[in-house]
C-alpha cells in the first residue's frame, strides 16, 4: 500500500472514532433527556400520576386493588415502559401481578394499570387483617430500541395497617 | 530539546483532562458545601474518592506514555509499542470512567436511593451499548496506531 493510502486510512479511522464518540454523546443525551422528563413528571405530580384504588366487589365477594400509573413521554424518542408489582403476604406467599408494558411515542401519554384480587378466604388465609402485606413495585424505562434502560424498584411498601 | 518541548506540549491536554480534572474534583469536593450525608453516600456507594484517585493514576500513566511516544522516533518499534500500550490504557481509562469504576458490570449499575429507609428504592441503569461503543472506538484507535506506524515507516 502506498503512503498516501495509509494517510487516508489514518484520517478515516480518526473520523470513525470521532463519529462513535459523537454517537455516544447523542444517544446518551437523547436517552437521559427522554427518561428524565417522564420521571420528573411522575415525581412532580405523584398524586395525579399514581392512583391506587382499594375496594370490595359485592357480587364476586372479592377485594381488589388497582394501581394506575400515568406516564408521559415529553422526549424525542419512543419509550418502552414496563410496570409490575408483587405483594408479599406475612405467610411468605408472593402474589404477582401480570406486568404491564407499553410503547410511548414522543409527546404522548398512557395509563398503565395493575390489578390484584383477593377472595375473602385469601384475606383470612394470608392473615392480612392481622399483618398487613408488603408490596414491591418495579418501573422500567427503555429507549432507543431498548438500548438504554433505567429501572426503579420500590420495595417494602406497607399496604394498610396502623 | 525541540522534540522534548513538542512532546510536552502534545501531552498537556492529556494531563489537564485525565489528571488535573480528577484531582481538582477530588480536592474541591469537600469544600463544595455538599451535605455530609451526600458525600458519605457517594463514597460508600460509588467509592468516589477511590474512583477519582484511580482516574488520576491511569491518567498519569497515559500522559507519561504520550510523552515518551512523542520523544521516540516515528516509525521506530519502540514508538509502536508505547503507542499500543497508550491506546490500550486509554480504552481502560474510558471504560473506567463510563462504568464509574465498575468495569466488570459492563454498564449495568444499581444504586440504592439515599436518605429514605422505608420503602427501599433501587435505581438500575443499563447502558451496555455505550460500553460496547467505547470498546469499538478503542479498537479503532489501536488500528490507527498501527496504520500510523506503518505509514511513517513506509
Amino acid at each position: 500500500m502506498s503512503l498516501g493510502r495509509y494517510r487516508y486510512l489514518s484520517i478515516g479511522l480518526r473520523a470513525s472514532i470521532l463519529a462513535i464518540d459523537l454517537c455516544i454523546l447523542i444517544l446518551l443525551s437523547l436517552s437521559l433527556y427522554t427518561i428524565s422528563t417522564s420521571l420528573m413528571d411522575i415525581m412532580s405530580n405523584p398524586n395525579e400520576s399514581i392512583n391506587v384504588d382499594f375496594g370490595f366487589n359485592d357480587v364476586s365477594r372479592e377485594y381488589f386493588m388497582i394501581i394506575r400509573l400515568n406516564v408521559v413521554n415529553n422526549g424525542f424518542v419512543d419509550m418502552n415502559v414496563k410496570f409490575d408489582a408483587s405483594i408479599f403476604t406475612p405467610s411468605g406467599v408472593i402474589v404477582r401481578s401480570a406486568s404491564n408494558s407499553t410503547i410511548l411515542p414522543p409527546r404522548s401519554s398512557k395509563t398503565l394499570s395493575l390489578k390484584f384480587t383477593f377472595s375473602e378466604s385469601d384475606i383470612l388465609n394470608y392473615g392480612f387483617d392481622v399483618n398487613p402485606p408488603y408490596m414491591n413495585m418495579g418501573l422500567e424505562f427503555r429507549v432507543i430500541s431498548n438500548l438504554f434502560g433505567l429501572k426503579i424498584d420500590v420495595g417494602n411498601i406497607r399496604i394498610g395497617g396502623g | 530539546m525541540g522534540k522534548i518541548l513538542s512532546a510536552l506540549i502534545r501531552t498537556i491536554p492529556s494531563i489537564i483532562v485525565r489528571v488535573l480534572i480528577p484531582i481538582f474534583i477530588m480536592y474541591t469536593l469537600p469544600s463544595m458545601n455538599l451535605p455530609r450525608e451526600v458525600l458519605s453516600y457517594l463514597n460508600e456507594n460509588l467509592g468516589l474518592h477511590g474512583f477519582l484517585y484511580g482516574l488520576a493514576t491511569i491518567g498519569i500513566v497515559i500522559s507519561l506514555l504520550s510523552f515518551i511516544s512523542g520523544i521516540l522516533n516515528p516509525g521506530s518499534r519502540g514508538r509502536l509499542i508505547v503507542s499500543l500500550f497508550r491506546a490500550a490504557l486509554s480504552i481502560y481509562f474510558s471504560l473506567y470512567l463510563i462504568t464509574l469504576g465498575n468495569i466488570e458490570a459492563m454498564g449495568k449499575l444499581t444504586l440504592s436511593f439515599p436518605f429514605i429507609p422505608q420503602p427501599s428504592i433501587l435505581v438500575s441503569f443499563d447502558y451496555t451499548f455505550i460500553v460496547y461503543l467505547v470498546l469499538v472506538a478503542g479498537f479503532l484507535s489501536i488500528l490507527k496506531c498501527i496504520s500510523d506506524w506503518v505509514g511513517v515507516k513506509g
